[in-house]
């Protein structure tokens, strides 16, 4: 079951312009779900559920084992150890999850000692005395949350968009390549580049700085064109202009809506 | 001194060549006998030099003495003028600076300008050092060029006061010049590679050069990663890596730091101007340009970098036809246009060395000429004389998309590297000017750093067979200096699976393995070894022999219309493979043979290309007869005979097939990768056929397909069943046609067997 949820998962591809910068959803989704692992202080203190008399929800539950599995994983940190990583694909909600609550284990020494680092953003966590005292704003501000940390935060990625059953894929795969690890080929610590060379046609002879930049944007827009005369229109203008603006509309409308199958069904005129 | 191990391995370099009769000291079987004798006896100047201790000096006595140490002969007259230019040339200097690096370690990462001497004299060096012959092994030396190989080669054994091919030789496709005495062989880097591919320590070589490795070929690239191994496995093995270019360091990191040596070239300083706005054409701004150098700059010649044929040709009209008015008007001097171009005959391209015209009468303003290029003469030719260099900014590249499967050639910005290499042909004889039709500030940040290698941009399909027949199989992780795009070597593998050069598990098949000694694209290969099969492996070898040529057919602007009628002479119904065949057996009747320029120059064919092709034709016939694959034709007057070649061809190029659309006229697409295409114009094929295959997909403003043939569903299902499985494609409209010829098929056969009852 949960392998076929992974297979759909993977193939599961957004067009390049409608992805987000990974952590610009961290960020929204991100701050409550951080906000509530601070307020307790302890989340993976041993002693926290003792904390909470109530009997702890199905979500809290579900906390604690994605927590500790990750605690494990997050000691070697690399992104190649794909068993670790695997899990964290399969849902969407999950990779913020990871990341949420990775940082923590530094968390419960700041509280013994201040001055301590964190081991992600290398930032000392919480060093101001003061910000124990003031509890109201830490909670609302927890070190997880600062921008330094959430731009050291190893991000997970979308998987990439290749087609798994291809038999050249399995050929590489065969030599250990991960099409998610967004490393390309070659030797190790020397990988090439991910996604093959783009051409673009180029049809006119504009010089070099008047056409399109690298993404494909006009960079220098032609002078507008000067501004006609505003004329005044006789009747038979006019009404010649409303005719074909209806056959313009006309002509847009069959472009977008026509089905060759209904035409064909009903013939031509329909 | 000679070890076991090298003394067989000659032996069998030995047995593709032919003996001369004689000396049986030449006899590399009987080598062992003459072990004291070796080398000693003919070259007595070499007699006291230890074999990786020589000096410059010790170097220069023997170069200076009476007879020449490598052959034994008294120097000619000659020889010492020759050797008093060379002794000029600035890597000459550095001679002992170079023996030292190169004695200390095993690579050698070498920097000379162009006009440095490097590709002449850093050979000859490592000859008087590595001294091959005593090792009986040879020294190498690649170059990316065919032109280059040879002509180099023509100039070391010059120098050498050698016969060519004998002490010094080259080695390119379809041609080797060289015999067992050769000691120095200049050899395209393609040529390199495959005698890897049958001997992966290239044990034959003692000293390998990888010259102008800064354009990174994909044959050099490979090499280099290839040799990164073999270095481990021979220490005895010297590599010198040889750049001319900066980005040498590159290089180094490479080949785990190995040492640089840089040796400046002789240029002089170039100026270079920038447009303040950008231009809205280049094309016209290119002439403005010439033509303003033409009334204000002092003498000098001017060389233009623009894309295309059509471009080159059209600019060059323009400027000859401004420049005469500029003549009668202005008194400006005379103004000579040379186009050059790839596809331009050969004594067209001479005539770019020809002098700068005369001034018009005693006294008056000198005369210019113009040379209008693709990118052919920012590294390939060398035009002495040049002062003026207008550069657009563009050049013609070669782009492969793996996800539609086309290679094409784009225009494009070129690189800082390549502008930079463009400036300096200005200055190679004094000091010049660059004319660049870009602001600075494009310069600086829409120009990449470097063109991107050739194996980015290329399909990798042959490359990868190559891979594997070196024994090669972790294409993952093998080093090369830029790996290709995942994709595009996904793409090479699914392709050499469907052609059954590779199985299913990605190891090389019998098939493979035979294709692989073919210098063929796989497809190609594939077609010629399953040619028996349909009983027309003559035909389809002429075919492919046509196929690897330049174009066939000339059609100058002025008539076409001419050219088009003679074309229509040779035409074939069924497709343009057809036509070439039709060309080629004409051109192999007595009548066109009795003078072959004549009868070429009359129906407008290339006799160069159909020479070459004749040549082409008898190196893969070579291969053939070594496979042991049967040479058969369909008598001519079977009426399937054309049908059986037109069989043969779906063989190979079963991948490059296209649909007709059932609405829409004359719109075709591709199969699998759903591509609209057009029929080229120049397209013979006289009915509307419902599939044809294509031999290259041309992606221009529109999208074409050249060089076709009609082709039947049935062939396809029959010959590619796994590729044209109906339900591997989605549902419309070649589903269906395909599953219709699958049930024709189907009952055709059943007649079949109820008839043989």
């Amino acid at each position: 079951m949960s392998n076929f949820q992974e297979e759909d998962d993977e193939d599961y591809y957004l067009p390049l312009q409608d992805q987000r910068v990974f952590g610009a959803g961290i960020r929204r989704k991100r701050v409550p779900f951080v906000r509530s692992s601070e307020h307790e202080l302890s989340t993976i203190n041993p002693a926290r559920p003792s904390t909470i008399p109530p009997g702890p929800s199905i979500a809290d539950t579900y906390l604690s084992i994605v927590l500790k599995t990750k605690n494990n994983s997050t000691a070697p940190s690399t992104p190649t150890d794909h068993e670790v990583s695997a899990p964290v694909r399969s849902t969407h909600s999950a990779p913020p999850t990871s990341e949420a609550i990775s940082p923590p284990p530094p968390a419960p020494t700041s509280k013994t000692q201040p001055l301590d680092h964190c081991e992600i953003c290398n930032l000392p966590i919480s060093s101001e005395p003061g910000s124990d005292t003031n509890t109201d704003t830490s909670t609302s501000r927890p070190h997880e949350a600062s921008l330094a940390h959430q731009v050291c935060l190893q991000h997970s990625h979308p998987p990439s968009h290749l087609d798994r059953t291809r038999a050249g894929l399995r050929y590489l795969s065969n030599y250990g390549w991960d099409p998610d690890s967004r490393l390309g080929l070659g030797a190790t610590g020397r990988e090439g580049i991910l996604e093959p060379l783009k051409g673009r046609i180029k049809r006119d002879t504009a010089g070099l700085g008047t056409g399109l930049d690298a993404d494909g944007d006009r960079l220098r827009v032609a002078p507008p064109p000067p501004k006609k005369k505003v004329e005044k229109l006789n009747a038979k203008q006019a009404r010649k202009g409303a005719v074909e603006a209806r056959k313009r509309g006309e002509k847009l409308r069959k472009m977008f809506f026509q089905n060759d199958e209904v035409l064909k069904y009903l013939g031509e005129d329909a | 001194m000679v070890d076991r191990r090298s003394d067989s391995e000659d032996g069998a370099r030995a047995k593709r060549q032919k003996m001369d009769a004689g000396d049986p000291k030449d006899n590399p079987y009987l080598a062992h006998l003459y072990e004291d004798t070796n080398g000693a006896d003919k070259s007595s100047a070499l007699a006291k030099f230890k074999r990786h201790q020589t000096t410059a000096a010790l170097a220069k006595k023997a170069e200076d003495g009476d007879v020449n140490p490598f052959s034994g002969q008294p120097f000619s007259t000659k020889y010492f003028s020759i050797l008093k230019s060379r002794r000029d040339l600035p890597v000459h200097a550095q001679r002992d600076e170079f023996l030292q690096l190169y004695q200390q370690s095993q690579i050698l990462v070498f920097v000379g300008e162009t006009g440095s001497g490097k590709t002449t004299q850093i050979p000859q060096f490592v000859l008087f050092d590595d001294l091959p012959q005593t090792q009986r092994k040879m020294v190498a030396c690649t170059q990316p060029r065919r032109v280059a190989a040879m002509s180099v080669a023509q100039r070391v054994a010059e120098e050498m006061d050698v016969k060519l091919g004998e002490e010094v030789g080259y080695s390119i496709r379809f041609e080797d010049k060289t015999s067992s005495k050769t000691i120095l062989k200049y050899m395209t880097d393609g040529m390199l590679l495959r005698e890897a591919m049958h001997d992966h320590n290239l044990s034959r070589y003692s000293t390998i050069m990888l010259d102008e490795a800064h354009e990174r070929t994909m044959a050099t690239d490979v090499l280099m990663g290839l040799l990164k191994e073999v270095v481990q496995r021979r220490p005895d093995l010297k590599i010198i890596i040889m750049s001319a270019t900066l980005d040498a360091q590159k290089f180094q990191r490479y080949f785990m730091d190995a040492p640089l040596l840089a040796v400046p070239g002789r240029t002089h300083p170039v100026e270079v101007f920038y447009t303040p706005e950008p231009e809205q054409d280049y094309v016209e701004a290119a002439i403005r340009t010439v033509l303003q150098i033409h009334a204000t700059e002092d003498e000098g010649d001017i060389l233009v970098f623009l894309t295309g044929e059509e471009e080159i040709e059209d600019a060059a009209r323009k400027i000859s036809m401004e420049g005469d008015e500029m003549v009668r008007e202005a008194d400006a001097g005379p103004l000579k246009v040379y186009p050059l171009y790839g596809s331009l005959p050969p004594h067209m391209q001479q005539r770019i060395f020809d002098p700068a015209p005369p001034p018009l009468r005693k006294g008056g303003r000198p005369g210019r000429k113009v040379i209008i290029s693709t990118n052919i003469a920012e590294t390939s030719l060398t035009i002495d004389g040049i002062v003026y260099v207008v550069d657009p900014g563009f050049s013609k590249q070669k782009i492969y998309n793996p996800r539609i499967r086309v290679e094409s050639l784009l225009v494009s910005p070129i690189s800082k590297a390549s502008a930079q290499q463009r400036a300096g042909r200005a200055g190679r004889t004094r000091p010049g000017k660059c004319f660049r039709l870009y602001t600075e500030e494009a310069f600086k940040k829409e120009l990449i750093e470097q063109t991107y290698p050739e194996i980015l941009r290329s399909n990798l399909s042959s490359t990868v067979l190559e891979l594997k027949k070196l024994g090669i199989d972790d294409l993952v992780h093998f080093d090369l200096m830029d790996p290709p795009a995942p994709e595009t070597l996904m793409r090479a593998l699914e392709e050499l699976n469907y052609l059954a050069c590779l199985d299913d598990d990605g190891n090389l098949t019998q098939l493979g393995r035979l294709a692989s000694d073919f210098p063929l694209d796989p497809a190609l290969a594939v077609m010629l070894i399953s040619s028996p099969e349909f009983y027309c492996s003559n035909e389809i070898l002429s075919i492919t022999a046509l196929l690897s040529v330049p174009q066939l057919f000339v059609r100058p602007n002025s008539q076409r219309k001419r050219a088009d009628e003679m074309k229509n002479l040779f035409a074939h119904q069924d497709g343009d493979h057809l036509t070439m065949l039709n060309v080629y057996h004409a051109f192999k009747s007595p009548e066109a043979q009795a003078n072959p320029k004549q009868w070429c120059h009359d129906h407008f064919l290339s006799l160069r290309s159909l020479q070459s092709a004749d040549n082409v034709r008898m190196q893969l016939l070579r291969i053939m007869e070594r496979s042991e694959l049967e040479m058969i034709s369909t008598p001519f007057e079977d009426k399937k005979y054309y049908e059986n070649i037109r069989r043969a061809l779906c063989a190979g190029f079963f991948m490059q097939v296209a649909k007709k659309e059932s609405q829409g006229k004359s719109v075709y697409t591709t199969v699998k990768d759903n591509q609209n295409v057009l029929l080229h114009p120049s397209t013979v094929l006289a009915h509307d056929a419902e599939w044809v295959l294509y031999n290259e997909f041309v992606l221009t403003t529109k999208n074409y397909i050249r060089t076709v043939t009609a082709v039947k569903p049935e062939w396809l299902l029959d010959i590619a069943p796994t590729y044209y499985e109906p339900s591997s494609f989605p549902k419309g409209d070649m589903q269906s046609a395909l599953l219709r010829a699958r049930d024709r098929l189907a009952r055709k056969e059943k007649m079949r067997a109820e008839k043989r009852r």
